[in-house]
């Protein structure tokens, strides 16, 4: 009778992460240094991630303030409605800038998400007209 | 005119662009795709009326630059005035143009 092996699970990975603390044998080759490897597709890719993840956690805050702005009243001292305010109001005082006046705050705000997706659009355009983009495969 | 007949306006030419304008429809989808996968829980269908909807909106941002840059110019503090409206409606009527075609062959 042959017995059947158990679900794979985290128990292998933190037996040998705890033999390594207490014993001194060597990570497996997969785990070591995950974290500052160079070929982290990640880290290696940080001059485009970064300008990519600002302007989605704008694109996502201001999103969110659309949505608290329909609980909230704009005068709020709601701490989460002053930061969502803080963090986005300097991006749309830009686009206020070309946007008629006759659009109201909210759709201001929405027009911003927008404005933020194109954004994103035209970053990854730009990184890959510099040949600055992760090469597939 | 009636100022909201501006915005009817303004938002007609909006959406025909959005749904009538296969290149950047596509152009969208494919972008929402890479760039917001989680947003729609991968839904393609749910994906095809966001890129849709960013297309509609960018028409009506592209279309109000002029109309901005023009209050800005005659110096308008509080509102848009009807000449500014105009500018507005003609500049995405214009955008929608390639839609056009494809819009009218619809027959709604």
């Amino acid at each position: 009778m042959t017995r059947e092996r158990g679900p794979t699970g985290p128990a292998p990975l933190l037996a040998c992460r705890w033999s390594h603390a207490v014993i001194g044998c060597r990570p497996h080759k997969s785990e070591a240094n995950v974290a500052v490897d160079p070929s982290n597709p990640f880290l290696s890719n940080l001059h485009y991630h970064l300008p990519n993840f600002v302007l989605a956690a704008l694109m996502y805050t201001l999103l969110g303030r659309v949505l608290l702005s329909l609980v909230v009243d704009p005068a709020s001292k709601n701490y989460i409605w002053r930061f969502f305010c803080r963090i986005t109001d300097p991006f749309v005082a830009v686009i206020a800038v070309v946007t008629p006046k006759a659009v109201p705050p909210i759709v201001l705000w929405l027009l911003g998400v927008v404005w933020l997706f194109w954004l994103r659009v035209g970053l990854l355009y730009l990184f890959l007209l510099l040949g600055l983009m992760p090469k597939a495969g | 005119m009636e100022r909201n007949l501006y915005f009817v306006g303004i938002a007609a030419f909006g959406v025909i662009n959005g749904l009538f304008n296969q290149l950047w429809v596509l152009f969208a989808l494919i972008h929402v795709q890479i760039l917001a996968p989680a947003l729609l829980f991968g839904s393609v269908g749910l994906t095809l009326m966001f890129s849709s909807l960013m297309v509609s909106t960018a028409t009506i941002i592209l279309g109000g630059i002029p109309a901005a840059l023009y209050e800005r110019s005659i110096g308008a503090t509080s509102d848009s005035t009807d000449t500014s409206l105009w500018i507005w409606l003609a500049g995405t009527g214009l955008l929608a143009l390639p839609a056009a075609g494809n819009f009218l062959e619809f027959k709604l």
